[in-house]
């Protein structure tokens, strides 16, 4: 399992974890409409395979921006807003859980304020 | 719109003041149910408003007292669900995205606010709007508190008021929370990141960003029954409203919804 978790700069708690080949964006960020998450989920699970596939253990910290422009297409034709958080965020904790994932190191003690609502 | 608002299609920002709050309303007044039928009854009445139905703000408390967290989150990570069982607490998710909430059936006091969507303009000026309307029944307390994005509502630097928002089938819902009088150590004992000593310093810190209405009144003077009435008034001034019940169709949905998702572990664990 890899994961990352961290505050957005001026926006909300977001967490990537990869856990058995998928990718799990977790929060308390908002997204509308929220039934389309999972369209975003897939997307990142399928860089995944696709490194497994090329035999890359994680992805390369070069993916950021393609995977960012690629978040944000996603979100245009799905009509997607994100508050709190945004495709670059997502793009780079994804890239960061992938690294941990690669590294073994599964200590996730980050501690995390909660936020009412 | 709000920096960290992203949305590659949004319309331009309107000016806040002109948001319409048009009519008419239904007022529930306060009530108390338990965690699943108080999610399950904004998700019926949002339902009978996408249908065409009134407009409607309720007052409600949650008995037994209950966490909810937000629809993104992980029930696992964010709440000591055994701690819940222990004590008798609720814990659901809900509909609407944000972080978790203990609602104390003493210590809180949660409002909806649900009509069509054409009604407001941007996300984060719909909050603003929404959110001066709580503003405006703090005031009726002498308490002065601002707007602070994306969510939140402030007295001084500590947060008062959470709320949280979903758009569905053209129908806006938000629910916020006014702290009355909760056990702040209690709140954080249920939330998962009390229980880890790396986070001592952080839950000290937190415990300092929170402030509670009773933190700002005579409470010799200003009962919970008051704080309720303020929070109305601000809720519904200038608005044609008139106190309503919910309908028998809206009742038996809303039990519907609570057996078949707010009760539902696969819903509530889904994430």
């Amino acid at each position: 399992m890899g994961q990352h978790t961290r505050k957005v700069p001026g926006g909300k708690l977001l967490t990537v974890t990869i856990e058995q080949g998928r990718a799990i964006i977790t929060g308390d960020f908002f997204l509308h409409p929220e039934e389309k998450l999972p369209l975003l989920e897939d997307a990142l699970s399928t860089i995944l395979v696709d490194a497994h596939d090329k035999g890359h253990s994680a992805i390369s910290s070069d993916a950021v921006a393609p995977i960012r422009a690629s978040l944000a297409r996603i979100a245009q034709e799905e009509n997607i807003t994100m508050v709190g958080i945004t495709p670059e965020a997502i793009a780079e904790w994804f890239v960061l859980a992938s690294i941990d994932d690669a590294s073994g190191n599964h200590a996730h003690g980050a501690a995390h304020a909660k936020e009412d609502f | 719109m709000n920096a960290l608002e992203h949305n590659p299609r949004s319309h331009d920002s309107q000016d806040v003041t002109s948001a319409m709050s048009s009519g008419p309303w239904r007022i529930i007044p306060l009530e108390t149910h338990d965690a699943f039928l108080n999610m399950a009854l904004d998700e019926a009445c949002s339902e009978q408003v996408a249908a065409g139905g009134i407009a409607t703000i309720r007052l409600y408390r949650w008995q037994p007292s209950a966490v909810s967290i937000g629809c993104f989150q992980s029930m696992r990570a964010e709440i000591a669900t055994e701690r819940c069982d222990a004590l008798g607490v609720d814990y659901v998710r809900r509909r609407t995205g944000g972080g978790a909430v203990y609602h104390d059936h003493d210590g809180e006091i949660t409002y909806s606010v649900i009509a069509p969507s054409s009604w407001f303009s941007g996300i984060t000026e719909s909050y603003q709007l929404i959110c001066g309307w709580v503003i405006d029944g703090l005031a009726e307390l002498g308490i002065s508190a601002q707007f602070s994005p994306i969510n939140d509502i402030m007295v001084g630097d500590k947060k008062i008021s959470g709320n949280a928002q979903t758009r569905r089938g053209g129908v806006l819902l938000q629910h916020g929370t006014l702290l009355y009088d909760v056990d702040v150590d209690r709140m954080f004992s249920l939330l998962r990141v009390g229980q880890e000593k790396i986070a001592d310093k952080l839950i000290t810190s937190v415990k300092k960003r929170v402030t509670r209405v009773l933190d700002h009144i005579d409470v010799d003077a200003v009962s919970r029954e008051d704080v309720t009435r303020a929070l109305l008034i601000g809720l519904t001034r200038d608005k044609q409203c008139q106190i309503g019940s919910w309908t028998a169709q809206e009742l038996s949905r809303a039990e519907a919804l609570a057996k078949s998702r707010y009760r539902d572990r696969g819903w509530n664990f889904s994430r």
